[in-house]
């Protein structure tokens, strides 16, 4: 089995022919089972990025291989969105069905799967993102959680090896981004490559690498950990989650050893001890 | 001076079988000038509290009184609507007008108010951080944020007294609520009430005099960023987190370790280094 | 509130009846048939036959009367216009005189039968979509066009429109109802003055609402790429129609009530 996913070489895209590049040489590999976090403020072109890895795009330069198909290549657009499914920001912008399960199905039925197959699969993935005794529901009677959790089956649904999810919590509340988070954990768990997109420091623990653009420009990479010592996060318009910026302060204030991880128990008990 | 309501209770759907009661026998008082953040979990009536505070919804029972004038007597409904300024969640998708100049006056002719609304414009421009550059150009060609800012300031040009805001935030990146906090409060500074309406607890918890919190239609709890830490901590509301560093601040006082509170990072930081030396000297 | 305003479109309302199971494409049919013999018939007893067999299928659909009859209020203007237009200008033996305006006996009974008429096409079309599924719609109508498809009709697309377009009505309705609250916040005012006045009063509630449409299809339109959405060629179904003997039976009934209740009519007016 081929390890990678997706293998970005120098790409650059522009949304006019002539103007500011929204991506400027991104060179980037994903590997079956990576988690990436892929970070940045507004217009850092992280969505157009995200666009990307399912041919939605295609590279003005350079290229972008997925399961080393080239996306500019219009023959393998199909294979390369069988490859890799796409949950946009807006849940209620990418549901086409009124009945969940109908929306679940979408996907299959495009993908022109015999009737018990595409059922087969609906049930699995309703199940997989809690959605099971939803399945007759309309879906405007759902929360926003479970909205975007039923775009998120809807792509489970497609039964590809990596899911990219651009920016799935901006529009939910506390209790909603829970849900999707465990969601996009348990689908790690079970071997999916997930790409998410996202400027909440807070959602990027569980990722195994992490990817920060600004202007276009892939600046950094590196793990969670270590994107949170850096101290450019402010002009990457990123901002670190106050326990970790607390934690930073103390340690650099000397207050807590630099040992010490920015986890409330263990805090807690630091400063007991120190105090 | 202040928004004053009292045993307000609102019911959707009345008489089907539908029927649910989004408000129950609220009462709570906004004084004049103060941020006052009303929290809670989608469905705790806390955007339908906020419709009511400036009359676009009216009471099944109970009374809403904005300074001396009562939601119940309508000649005075279309002063309250001045009065109270209402900002809804996503404010940049109700602009419509061709310049910014026409969305800036569109609030003040609606209300008669059509002297020097080129002053007003760029003063508006002004506390929302944009320069008079800004009056000519499309608001359609505006960035995310500075969209956002012009529906703020258009709100802002009739010279409400209270400013209510739904979910202010949402949908921005760090920097964007951050600058927006920051104007928010600059406005708050010169007089005006600010009344968020939010889910999140941690920008409540760093930016508001009073917190309330609603549950199921009702007022869960009302009080001071540090007494409603206090509050939640014993009494979990359903939906909303408790900041983890508001956490940790529990955690440290259980053990007895008394810190003034701040939910802001770098302070609560500065309150803890300096309970260390107290405690060493 | 929003519910009621999904409702009151006639959105689709999931339930398990006899009605919710069968092929959406004797539903169709039947609700053609329906509406034909609501036109048809023009006397007390015709009407008052498909008033029972409106009652009956009601009961059967588990959506019940009080329900069906929320979903008129959208149209009760057009009603009342009817009945107001047609008592008015039916000629006949007048009843009541004033100058140029009369009221006819002949003009009260044309205002109710066309009211009636109306209010059952609405009822009867309705209950076509309270009980299946837009996506089921869709398909049924598709399926139906099929044979038009020679003679170069977009039957998928067409069908693939209706399904998007219902699965936004609330939606959309929801946004209206926030844009409209916005500008009231605003102090614009929605209902007052003369017709161009009000309609100009509009117009910032519509351009905000155009661009969020746009938007939105935009936004729908790449999620549907990005789910491999190809239009009508290849697609398969996770529900494929099976067309039941209850569903031969059903419409049979359907028709043969259409054709009793019109030729009893006639038969006893003679």
């Amino acid at each position: 089995m081929d390890i990678s996913i997706a293998s970005l070489q120098g790409l650059s895209y522009s949304y006019l022919e002539v103007g500011n590049l929204a991506l400027d040489g991104i060179d980037l590999e994903v590997q079956r089972g990576d988690w990436i976090a892929l970070l940045g403020g507004n217009g850092s072109g992280k969505s157009t990025l995200a666009k990307h890895f399912n041919a939605l795009l295609t590279p003005m330069q350079g290229a972008c291989f997925i399961c080393g198909m080239d996306s500019r290549d219009d023959k393998n657009l199909w294979e390369i969105r069988k490859t890799v499914s796409m949950v946009f920001q807006n849940p209620e912008n990418q549901i086409v069905s009124t009945v969940v399960e109908d929306d679940t199905a979408f996907g299959p039925e495009n993908l022109g799967l015999p009737t018990e197959e595409i059922r087969a699969r609906v049930d699995r993935a309703l199940k997989i993102a809690g959605l099971w005794d939803k399945a007759e529901v309309a879906s405007y009677t759902l929360s926003g959680g479970q909205k975007q959790r039923l775009a998120i089956a809807g792509a489970i649904a497609m039964d590809t090896p990596c899911i990219v999810l651009d920016e799935p919590t901006a529009m939910l509340d506390p209790q909603g981004r829970k849900e999707v988070m465990d969601l996009l954990k348990s689908l790690h768990d079970k071997g999916t490559t997930i790409i998410h997109i996202t400027h909440r420091l807070e959602e990027i623990e569980n990722a195994t690498k992490v990817v920060v653009l600004k202007k276009g420009k892939l600046v950094w990479r590196g793990t969670p950990k270590e994107l949170f010592l850096r101290q450019e996060l402010e002009s990457w318009g990123l901002e670190l989650p106050p326990m970790v910026a607390m934690w930073r302060e103390l340690a650099k204030m000397g207050t807590i050893g630099q040992d010490v991880p920015p986890e409330t128990e263990r805090l807690v008990q630091a400063l007991c001890q120190s105090l | 001076m202040s928004i004053s309501i009292k045993n307000l209770t609102h019911i959707y759907h009345r008489g089907t079988p539908l029927e649910v009661a989004a408000l129950s026998d609220v009462s709570l008082e906004i004084p004049g000038g103060s941020w006052t953040s009303i929290v809670g979990h989608t469905g705790s009536g806390k955007s339908t509290l906020a419709q009511h505070m400036n009359a676009l919804l009216l009471p099944d029972m109970g009374e809403v009184v904005v300074d001396d004038l009562s939601v119940s007597s309508k000649k005075d409904l279309r002063e309250i609507r001045r009065k109270v300024g209402l900002v809804f969640q996503y404010p940049e998708q109700q602009l419509f007008a061709e310049t910014v100049k026409d969305e800036l006056s569109f609030g003040p002719k609606n209300w008669g108010m059509t002297d020097n609304l080129d002053d007003l414009s760029e003063k508006v421009l002004d506390q929302v951080g944009l320069d008079r550059t800004y009056l000519d150009r499309s608001p359609f060609k505006l960035s995310g944020g500075e969209k956002r800012r012009v529906a703020i300031a258009s709100v802002l040009a009739v010279s409400p007294s209270y400013l209510v805001l739904d979910e202010p935030t949402a949908g921005l990146d760090a920097s964007g609520r951050g600058y927006l906090l920051k104007l928010l409060n600059k406005i708050n500074n010169s007089g005006t009430a600010v009344v968020m309406v939010t889910h999140d607890l941690e920008i409540a918890l760093d930016m508001s005099d009073r917190i309330i919190a609603l549950q199921l239609g009702k007022v869960a709890h009302s009080g001071s960023p540090r007494d409603t830490v206090l509050y939640m901590s014993s009494n979990p509301v359903p939906g909303l987190l408790l900041p983890s560093i508001a956490d940790l601040w529990v955690k440290l006082s259980k053990y007895g370790m008394e810190i003034p509170f701040s939910c802001d990072p770098s302070t609560m930081a500065k309150n803890i280094d300096e309970k260390r030396r107290g405690t060493k000297k | 509130m929003k519910f009621l305003d999904n409702m009151s479109f006639g959105q689709y309302v999931p339930a398990d009846s006899p009605i919710h199971r069968a092929d959406p494409r004797c539903k169709i049919v039947s609700a053609v048939a329906l509406i034909t013999g609501v036109f048809l018939v023009k006397e007390p007893l015709g009407f008052s036959s498909w008033i029972a067999v409106l009652i009956f299928l009601s009961r059967l659909s588990r959506i019940g009367i009080p329900m069906m009859l929320r979903t008129v209020r959208p149209v009760m203007l057009l009603i009342a216009f009817t009945a107001v237009i047609n008592v008015f200008f039916t000629s006949g033996t007048p009843l009541w005189e004033m100058g140029p305006v009369s009221i006819t006996s002949e003009g009260i009974r044309m205002g109710i039968y066309m009211s009636l008429r109306l209010l059952l096409l609405v009822l009867f079309a309705n209950l076509l979509t309270l009980t299946t599924s837009p996506m089921a719609l869709a398909d049924g109508i598709e399926s139906l066009l099929s044979p038009f498809k020679k003679i170069g009709m977009p039957a998928h697309d067409i069908a693939m429109m209706m399904t998007i377009a219902l699965r936004f009505i609330p939606t959309l309705l929801n946004e209206t109802d926030r844009i409209m609250k916005a500008q009231l916040a605003r102090g614009a005012d929605l209902d007052r003055g003369g017709l161009i006045r009000r309609l100009k009063a509009f117009i910032p509630v519509l351009i905000p609402l155009f661009v969020i449409v746009f938007q939105r299809a935009d936004d729908l339109a790449v999620a549907m790429e990005a789910r491999c959405y190809r239009g009508g060629g290849g697609r398969t179904r996770m529900k494929p129609f099976i067309w039941s003997w209850r569903d031969g039976l059903s419409l049979v009934f359907v028709i043969i009530s259409v054709v009793v209740i019109t030729l009893l009519e006639g038969r006893l007016k003679l």
